[in-house]
């Protein structure tokens, strides 16, 4: 059985080892990197937040459900279905990036440049419910409705025992002590959000996933509560954190807030295993930082991207994700509620005032007592995680002197690639060193200067 | 007792400040990846040093009052963030500029830094990292040693103490009610920020209370102006907030319980690092 809390905490009921993680994603499109993964896309200007969190519930979808500690009573309007397509293009949009370069012959520079590989990232955790409703608890049903294909009810309670036997008595399989994590939210006068899967509805949508869940609401509160996922977790957890903001870079004031290593040169070979890469890279640098520490893999404007791991995000998916400010249209002054998609057409790059604030961050509840706290920066710098690949030059050291010295130079520089690539994601620097297979500098006897060794040969040339 | 430390090691103090501050800027861009440019580094030195020049060649003040003014520029390039090349500069000339502007007594009574932050954080194009310091055992604990050999030597450690014991006991209080595990506690009362803030800009002698009942005032303001303004209206920078506005009584409390006001101990003031190195040169012969 496993639990996940997110925002003002989804908490998610799994029943069963039948669900446990299995170790390995096996990639399709775009891989699953990470196992334990969430991932969740905060919108906010001012009070006003939106939250979308996806998960990657693969189990029976009767067995899923969704508790989420919520600072008001959310109603219908503020809640949505969202798109699941569009946590994958945020996801490769941001996604630290591969650039290749080719290297130019040294006798007649000429630079090439080609596309970029992206990687991806993913989520998964699970659920399990069927609510009932009982009073004398102090637990009260303040809202209930239905939206795509979750059974929603907001609840707010008097007291976390109250509120865990209401759980347990409508049939949500509880981990033990979750009274404890979830009384200072009730103390707080949070409420809750229980969702879960209408098997009609679902079978409706024709899907074979859950699509994500969309809250809109004001809280002078900035933050993800992460803490409450943690009770009974197995292991570390994954989490990465889109945050779309107006004005600059979103960082945590309770954590570090750390850059990824970025604009290293790395082999070329690479090319082929980026996905591992990434995950090797990423799991090298939580080990540096002994897991304290939230990573930022990437803000750029959302209007343009250099290069792009994918194309920016169009004002319609923008909205879709929960951006409000987009257009001046009848929003209204208290909550960001959700409206039918508008029609506004699709608007590749140019200028759009949303930044995108990517983190990551793997979690264990020792490292991360806290929830995560953020607050935006005025920061206006772009960064991405971007690995540059050079694919050398062949020819021969014949052809001209700077031929000559560039393969002289060739070994030295294929050695740093790897001595990066080593430091990167802890590699063993000598497996790396086969798979470049750097090259031999050039013999004396291919000197252009010296054709067979034999000086004389130019000298009345 | 501590008059006879003094004279066993006579050297001003805020060299070893600023040596210290100087290493935890070097430690936070190298490991923290504290998001300062080198030219804004640049910036603020020159800009804090030309200020502080204009007023020692107006005043006819000693040049050892440059290492206030260092100090000053090291704590605005440790805690200031900012997205553009003049703000930290302006902060620098705001903070030394008030020291001779706001004066009670012939006296400032605004930390330099603290309030310099906080008027560049009215204006766009600033901001705190609270988080840049982590919550690290080894820094803080190096915070804390460090940060208790200068505030004894400026007779301020009872300010650092005060504040962290009615700063922590609130929060403590606070998670207690709300039924929050002690790990949330222990992260906070660990976090570098906090230690910075305790150990070397609270603890200011020239700015904060002489008398011990007046730093029990001044610290418990502080202590619940941050708590109410950082979890009751979700502000950031509260401890800055709750500092500049605390100060603001600090010659009120002066007039209410008089005591000696600190001076830089007239013997180790402005002793330069030559006499410095000789000194210990000579410690080490046993003369």
């Amino acid at each position: 059985m496993k639990t996940f809390f997110i925002f003002m905490v989804f908490l998610f009921f799994s029943i069963g080892e039948a669900y446990g993680f299995c170790g390995f994603y096996v990639a399709k499109g775009g891989a699953d990197l990470f196992n334990n993964a969430s991932q969740v896309v905060l919108v906010r200007n001012e009070d006003k937040t939106v939250i979308s969190m996806m998960n990657d519930y693969e189990g029976a979808f009767k067995e899923f459900a969704l508790v989420v500690p919520v600072p008001s009573v959310l109603k219908k309007e503020q809640v949505n279905v969202g798109n699941k397509k569009l946590f994958e293009r945020i996801d490769s949009f941001t996604a630290p990036r591969l650039v290749e370069y080719f290297d130019e012959d040294p006798c007649r520079p000429n630079i090439v440049f080609d596309g970029m590989v992206r990687s991806k990232s993913m989520s998964l955790d699970r659920a399990e419910s069927s609510p009932q409703s009982s009073k004398s608890l102090g637990v009260t049903v303040e809202e209930k409705f239905t939206v795509g294909e979750y059974d929603i009810v907001v609840l707010s309670a008097k007291e976390s025992r109250g509120l865990e036997k209401w759980l347990r008595q409508n049939k949500y399989t509880m981990p033990k002590g979750v009274h404890r994590a979830l009384a200072p939210y009730i103390k707080q006068k949070m409420k809750f959000f229980v969702a879960k899967v209408n098997l009609k509805k679902q079978a409706k949508t024709g899907l074979t996933y859950l699509r994500p869940l969309q809250f809109a609401f004001n809280s002078e509160k900035f933050m993800l509560p992460i803490r409450l996922g943690l009770i009974n977790a197995k292991g570390p957890q994954e989490l990465f954190v889109y945050v779309l903001t107006k004005k600059g870079r979103v960082e945590t004031t309770n954590y570090v807030t750390t850059k990824i290593p970025t604009n290293m040169d790395i082999p070329p070979y690479v090319k082929k295993e980026f996905s591992d890469f990434y995950k090797a890279m990423f799991e090298e640098q939580v080990r540096k930082e002994r897991m304290k520490t939230v990573f930022m893999e990437y803000f750029w404007d959302m209007g343009w991207c250099d290069p792009c791991a994918a194309d920016p995000l169009t004002k319609e998916e923008l909205k879709g994700l929960g951006v409000f400010w987009l257009d001046q249209g009848p929003s209204e002054s208290g909550s960001p509620s959700f409206r039918r998609r508008s029609r506004s057409a699709p608007m590749m790059g140019g200028a759009q005032p949303v930044k995108v604030t990517r983190l990551h961050l793997r979690y264990t509840n020792k490292t991360f007592p806290e929830d995560l706290m953020f607050h935006e920066t005025e920061d206006n710098r772009n960064f991405q995680g971007r690995y540059v690949l050079r694919h050398p030059w062949k020819g021969s050291a014949r052809k001209c002197e700077a031929a000559r010295r560039y393969l002289e130079h060739l070994p030295r520089r294929q050695e740093k690639e790897a001595q990066n690539l080593a430091r990167l994601t802890g590699w063993d620097i000598n497996e790396i060193r086969k798979k470049v297979d750097i090259a031999k500098p050039p013999k004396e006897s291919e000197d252009p200067k010296k054709p067979d060794g034999k000086w004389w040969q130019n000298l009345w040339k | 007792m501590l008059k006879q430390k003094k004279t066993s090691l006579s050297v001003d103090i805020r060299y070893i400040q600023l040596a210290f501050m100087g290493v935890l800027l070097s430690y936070g861009v190298l490991a923290f990846d504290l998001s300062i440019l080198k030219t804004q580094i640049i910036l603020t030195f020159l800009s804090g040093v030309l200020t502080q020049f204009f007023w020692i060649k107006r005043l006819k003040l000693k040049w050892s009052s440059f290492l206030s003014a260092f100090i000053t520029c090291l704590s605005l390039v440790l805690l200031l963030r900012s997205n553009n090349l003049w703000i930290h500069p302006l902060a620098a000339f705001l903070a030394i500029n008030s020291k001779f502007f706001i004066q009670y007594k012939k006296q400032h009574f605004f930390n330099p830094s603290a309030l310099g932050i906080f008027l560049v954080l009215l204006l766009d194009g600033s901001w705190l990292s609270p988080g840049q310091w982590g919550s690290g055992v080894i820094l803080s604990v190096w915070m804390v040693a460090f940060g208790c050999f200068i505030a004894r030597r400026v007779h301020r450690m009872d300010i650092a103490w005060l504040f962290l014991l009615f700063y922590l006991g609130g929060l403590l209080t606070r998670n207690l009610y709300l039924g929050y595990e002690m790990a949330i506690f222990y992260h906070a009362t660990l976090n570098g920020s906090l230690l910075l803030f305790a150990f070397f800009m609270i603890s200011d002698p020239r700015t904060s209370p002489n008398h011990f009942l007046g730093k029990i005032i001044f610290t418990f303001s502080v202590a619940i102006i941050t708590l109410v303004s950082q979890y009751y209206f979700y502000i950031q920078n509260g401890l800055i907030y709750a500092l500049v506005a605390s100060s603001c009584f600090v010659p009120l409390l002066n007039r209410t319980f008089q005591a000696a006001p600190f001076q830089w101990d007239k013997k180790e003031e402005g002793r330069s690092l030559k006499s410095m190195i000789f000194y210990f040169l000579k410690l080490k012969e046993g003369k």
